[in-house]
């Protein structure tokens, strides 16, 4: 191209390039202008390639002038416009009203079962405490389910628990308190101190009645472990998981596997251990949680008896100890106020997704 | 067992004013535990005594009378339909705004034209435990106005105690009623009961022979003649009722009520029907014979075994111990003379014989616990007396006032009593050290010092027997067969000292040991907990059992693999599960029915495979104990299950029905959050075609899960986890599912196996990553891992070629059939410096020809 030439098409093409960009209503429209005037490919680019090619340092010098005027011009134009632009869009966008009122996006979130989370606490509380874990099995031998914790056979303490039978040796366990002999023997030397979180059966099916449910067993052996400490224990527990007002109350009762042995009462805390008013009020003014006694019984303790210690292999003589089971679906339905065990098994979401 | 306030009170001096909730709190406090409080007058409130003043016919029905009554006030006006009603009689009356235990409520109204202010009432009608033939009638001297209660002798609170099974001897009032006053430390009033003999001696009449001095230690009885068995009064009526037990006779009435309130149980025979020794009733106390026979009290002939123990004549048994007697000699209304039996049985045995005939009876509910040797003789005298008292004929008396006994009573009890007790049951004796009782109770020693402990321990019928250097010894009674050893009493102290004078302390020793179970597998557990929380997944927790047929599709029927229940709830409840997922599926048909249709649930649990060869029986130590010795193989697994749609929430966003994807990206979940990386040429988890060993699977879509690691000694090797897949249409219809589900099943030990370890950090990259997408057309047959192995595996970009992924797969227009396109994004990366437009070109070219040459695969364009 020569000067002219050159001269010529710029003239031509700046005052089209400059009316494409002032039409230009968006960014996207504004970019293909700036692809095609001012891109690689534009005349631009073919004007500033041509001008090297201009044969006198004189015409060089001129196109190259009018070449950068040009680009000058252009590229001023094309910032303003884009500004404005993108000034038009954030008024645009700032105008805009989204509906705030409609849900997140997000990710269905799961809900552990209530006895897991309720297990959990229980644990959490009796870790805190010292307590280790313990397992054993669910399938237990007539020995350690009951000869070993001083139930013999044809002894009525048996009638206590309806036992599922797999032979005449072999119960699905009805507690968890095997699991106390099985540490004994197998931890061997004190302090031994568990706690033992497990599926339990009994041939019982009812509203409050679940023929599989879950316990959680305290076992806690050393040489001088008294009532005192038993005592102590519980206090710290129940304050934990019913809340640092709650009281506990020993009643002497009878387990064969401990001796003193207690059930244990927590004062209510529906109705703050008064017997009336509270959360779970009736219309005659009394505490239906507790049934107006002030208190709920939630669990079975004692000191571990002598022939329980003899079968784990330890000297009762030397050693003493204490033991409690708490049964997991009675918290739970405490907690919660979960009326029908049975809606613990039959695994509605509807139910599981409330905890 | 139910307890009677009023009995109470006449058995201990109890201090002037204590209301039943004040004893009911006392005896829980020591152990006796008041389950239920009830007040047997609050039935009758609104009910008086009423004399009929006058009875007219009423003028509109043939039936029915108009009555003035008297009550205490205004005449008042009933109209009654009763046939018994006469002018004088004392009747109950109910007056206007009382209501009746049915629930009636009695309104002022007016019957066909006649005004009515109340209702003249029978037996049933208030809730009696007998029944009468029209009105109640009342005794004369009952003045007009007077509660029902008062009347009826049912100004009573009854409780009722949940006895534990060791302690026999608060199965009785006279029991009962000494815990109490030790726990009101008050005085309980026991003298022993009298019994005056005024016929010839017993020993003329009758004779008895232990056979089956095991089963039966000692054995007492008495005979008392001129009896007259008729129906028992009032007040014994109303006090049988009170403890639960229903009249028969006078007879019948007074041994129940000697055992509630001695706790020893008494049988009485008809002294006529058995059989004779040289002139003698002959009591044979005997093992039954096998094959024998016997036709019991509740009409059913039973046929006993060798263990049975039974009270016989010469010829038959005639009594099954301790459980029931027999009909042949049982008596009735003709009877006149009773032989009245006490005596002392084995426990095990009643126990035993009870429970083989399921015949629970309040006799062998005692005898199993363990009843007083040593209280037969106080126990026949009291019952042959009352006997005595009331075989009377109500014609031929007056009453003596208040005790509806009879002057003139034709009831004589022979002189002495027949007592046979070839084993002697002395009284134990029991050791107790005040220091080991201040020890185990965590209490000072002043606390329970010698005096304590002798005033408390006689207070409950203990006696002191002497002391050792160190320690008392104690007689204890007969009737507390449970305090045997040092421990039992202290367990008394602590009763009557009550729990809250032992101060609470914490102890401070923790465990050393690890416990008994492995922390490895219980951060798994948890980790996989939180993993599927996070995906979705809601907990379940199902019982164990299932019905045999649910098994089927998952075991082929393998019945000699599963472990049955001997005495299940139910058919359906009568297996123990071998998988989660039948448990699982029928979660979801449950929520199906109920119209929610998008389940996702998990369940971790132990499955249960069948015996355990080292589990014969238990291994009294450390290796067996600690679970060596399980009698079955618990197998703990994690198992989920999907149906409905799938996909985020949110009012854009797109839900699909669940399909494999859904479940093996739950598994993949599952495995991440257990430190096992599920994406990349570093993964050492495989998804492998499953075949026909999982039956309850989808043909087109299950798969196993296999986690590659280090063996021992470096030698690699590959761990199954578990399958993954939809499940079998025919299991979705057999469940009755709305929709198609897919699930999973793991062995939560595998997958602790193959938790990863604490990972080391690596730095991060300096160099900027160059991302290439091509589409790739291959056959059908060639899977996904097969194309990544082989492109990761490729030796010129090792080192560069950072991530492998399919981002999409398609079939349809433009893809011939048998084919499909995937859409392969790889990202390529130096470490040490920015890669080239070259050297990425040349990379991807090395792979894409790799691709053609092995699988034959296009780039589509």
């Amino acid at each position: 191209m020569t000067l002219a030439e050159i001269e010529q098409l710029l003239q031509q093409s700046v005052d089209r390039a400059l009316g494409a960009l002032a039409g230009a209503k968006s960014a996207d429209e504004l970019e293909s202008c700036r692809v095609q005037y001012l891109g690689q490919k534009g005349f631009l680019s073919q004007a500033k390639k041509s001008v090297g090619q201009l044969p006198t340092v004189d015409d060089k010098k001129k196109a190259g002038k009018l070449a950068n005027d040009a680009d000058a011009r252009l590229g001023k134009a094309y910032d303003e416009h884009k500004q404005r632009i993108e000034a038009a869009a954030r008024e645009a966008e700032l105008a805009e009203r989204w509906d705030v009122t409609l849900p997140g996006r997000r990710a269905l979130r799961g809900r552990r079962h209530p006895l897991t989370v309720t297990a959990d606490d229980i644990l959490d509380v009796l870790g805190a405490l010292g307590f280790v874990r313990a397992e054993g099995p669910e399938i237990e031998h007539d020995w350690y389910n009951f000869e070993a914790l001083n139930v013999p056979r044809d002894h009525p303490a048996r009638d206590m628990q309806d036992t599922f039978y797999i032979d005449d040796d072999v119960v699905l366990r009805t507690h968890t308190s095997p699991v106390q002999v099985r540490a004994m023997l197998a931890i061997g030397k004190p302090p031994i101190r568990v706690a033992c979180y497990g599926r339990v059966y009994r041939n019982d099916h009812d509203i409050t009645h679940s023929p599989m449910f879950h316990q959680v067993e305290g076992l806690y052996v050393d040489g001088s472990v008294t009532f005192g400490d038993l005592k102590g224990t519980l206090q710290v527990f129940v304050e934990r998981i019913f809340g640092a007002k709650s009281k506990v109350r020993l009643r002497p009762s009878f387990f064969p596997f401990t001796e003193p042995s207690v059930e244990v009462d927590v004062s209510c805390f529906s109705c703050n251990g008064t017997g009336s008013g509270g959360a779970t009020v009736g219309d005659d003014g009394r505490c239906r949680l507790c049934k107006a006694t002030g208190w709920i019984e939630i669990m079975g303790a004692g000191m571990v008896d002598p022939e329980v210690l003899r079968f784990g292999g330890l000297d009762p003589d030397k050693l003493t100890g204490f033991a409690f089971g708490i049964g997991v679906e009675r918290v739970a339905m405490l907690r919660w106020g979960v009326s029908d065990i049975r809606l613990f098994f039959e695994n509605d979401r509807r139910f599981l997704r409330q905890f | 067992m139910r307890v009677s306030m009023t009995w109470l009170a006449e058995l201990v001096e109890l201090p002037k004013g204590t209301t039943p909730a004040q004893v009911a709190e006392r005896l829980t406090a020591v152990g006796l535990e008041v389950e239920a409080v009830e007040d047997l007058a609050a039935p009758l409130f609104g009910v008086v005594v009423a004399r009929v003043a006058a009875v007219e016919p009423h003028p509109q029905a043939d039936k029915l009378r108009v009555c003035t009554v008297e009550a205490g006030g205004e005449p008042l006006s009933v109209v009654c339909g009763a046939p018994n009603v006469a002018v004088g009689a004392r009747v109950l009356l109910a007056r206007v705004g009382t209501v009746l235990p049915g629930g009636k409520r009695i309104e002022a109204a007016t019957i066909r034209g006649v005004h009515s202010q109340g209702m003249l009432c029978s037996a049933q009608e208030l809730g009696l435990p007998f029944s009468t033939d029209g009105l109640l009638l009342v005794d004369d001297k009952q003045p007009p106005g007077t509660t029902a209660a008062a009347a009826l002798d049912r100004e009573d609170t009854v409780f009722t105690l949940g006895v534990t099974p060791n302690r026999p001897d608060a199965l009785s009032h006279l029991g009962v009623a000494r815990e109490l006053a030790a726990a009101l430390r008050v005085r309980l009033r026991a003298a022993p009961p009298t019994c005056p003999e005024r016929a010839g001696p017993v020993d003329d009449l009758a004779q008895v022979t232990i056979e089956d001095v095991e089963g039966c230690p000692r054995y007492a009885a008495r005979v008392v003649e001129g009896v007259l068995v008729g129906p028992s009064p009032t007040w014994l009526v109303m006090r049988l009722a009170a403890c639960g037990v229903r009249s028969v006779n006078n007879v019948v009435d007074v041994t129940n009520l000697v055992m509630m309130e001695r706790g020893i149980p008494l049988h009485a025979f008809d002294y006529d029907k058995i059989g004779r020794e040289k002139n003698r009733a002959a009591i044979v106390v005997r093992s039954a014979r096998a094959g024998e026979r016997l036709a019991t009290l509740d009409g059913k002939v039973r046929e006993l075994v060798d263990t049975d123990l039974v009270i016989a004549d010469p010829e038959r048994a005639i009594a099954l111990a301790g459980v029931m007697g027999g009909a042949d000699t049982e008596v009735s209304a003709g009877t006149t003379r009773v032989l009245l039996e006490c005596a002392h049985f084995l426990p095990a045995r009643v126990r035993k014989t009870a429970r083989r005939l399921a015949l629970h009876s309040e006799a062998s509910h005692r005898f199993e616990r363990g009843s007083d040797p040593n209280g037969l003789p106080a126990s026949l005298d009291r019952a042959a007396a009352l006997i005595a008292e009331l075989s009377f004929d109500a014609t031929k008396g007056p009453e003596r006032p208040g005790t509806g006994v009879h002057n003139i009573s034709g009831g004589r009890v022979a002189r002495g009593i027949v007592d046979v007790a070839p084993k002697k049951i002395l009284p134990a004796v029991v050791a107790l050290r005040p220091k080991r009782a201040a020890q185990l109770l965590g209490l000072p020693a002043k606390a329970v010092d010698e005096a304590t402990i002798s005033k408390l321990l006689l207070s409950i019928g203990l006696e002191v027997d002497g002391r050792d250097a160190e320690a008392l010894r104690f007689r204890v009674p007969t009737f507390r067969p449970d305090l045997t050893r040092e421990v039992d009493l202290i367990e008394e102290l602590l009763r009557l000292l009550g729990t809250d004078s032992v101060p609470a302390t914490l102890p401070a020793r923790a465990s050393e040991a690890e416990g008994l179970h492995d922390p490895r597998r219980h951060r798994v557990v948890q980790a996989v907990r939180s993993a599927l929380e996070a995906a979705g997944f809601d907990e379940a927790v199902n019982l164990a059992f299932l019905s045999p047929s649910a098994l089927d599709p998952f075991d082929g029927g393998d019945a000699a693999g599963r472990i049955a229940i001997k005495n299940p709830l139910g058919e359906e409840m009568s297996v123990l599960r071998k998988t989660l997922l039948p448990g699982l599926l029928m979660n979801a048909a449950t929520n199906h029915r109920r119209q929610e249709l998008d389940v996702r649930l998990f369940e971790v649990a132990n499955v249960f495979l069948g015996r355990n060869p080292s589990g014969k029986a238990p291994v009294r130590e450390k290796e067996g104990a600690a679970g060596g010795d399980a009698w079955a193989r618990e197998v703990p697994r994690i198992a989920g299950i999907a149906t409905g749609e799938g996909g985020g929430l949110g009012f854009d966003v797109a839900r699909k029905p669940v399909d494999f994807y859904d479940a093996r990206g739950a598994v993949e979940q599952i495995l991440e959050g257990i430190g096992v990386p599920c994406a990349g040429a570093a993964s050492p988890v495989s998804f492998t075609a499953a075949d026909h060993r999982y039956p309850f699977l989808h043909p087109r879509a299950r798969a196993e899960v296999w986690v590659a690691r280090k063996g021992p000694e470096g030698v690699p090797s590959r761990s199954f986890v578990g399958v993954v897949g939809e499940l079998h249409p025919d299991l979705v219809a057999a469940y009755q599912l709305k929709s198609r589900a897919v699930g999973f099943e793991l062995d939560v030990e595998t997958l602790a196996r193959v938790a990863g370890e604490r990972p080391r950090v690596k730095a991060l990259p300096r160099f900027p990553a160059v991302r290439r997408d091509f589409a790739l057309v291959l056959d059908d047959k060639v899977t996904a891992a097969d194309l990544c192995a082989r492109l990761n595996d490729n030796g010129a970009v090792r080192g560069l070629l950072e991530s492998l992924e399919v981002f999409d797969v398609y079939r349809g227009p433009g893809i011939p059939a048998g084919k499909r396109s995937l859409a392969l994004a790889l990202t390529l990366r130096a470490p040490d410096r920015t890669l080239t437009d070259d050297e990425v070109t040349r990379a991807t070219g090395v792979l894409l020809e790799d691709a053609r040459a092995h699988f034959g695969a296009e780039v589509r364009s």
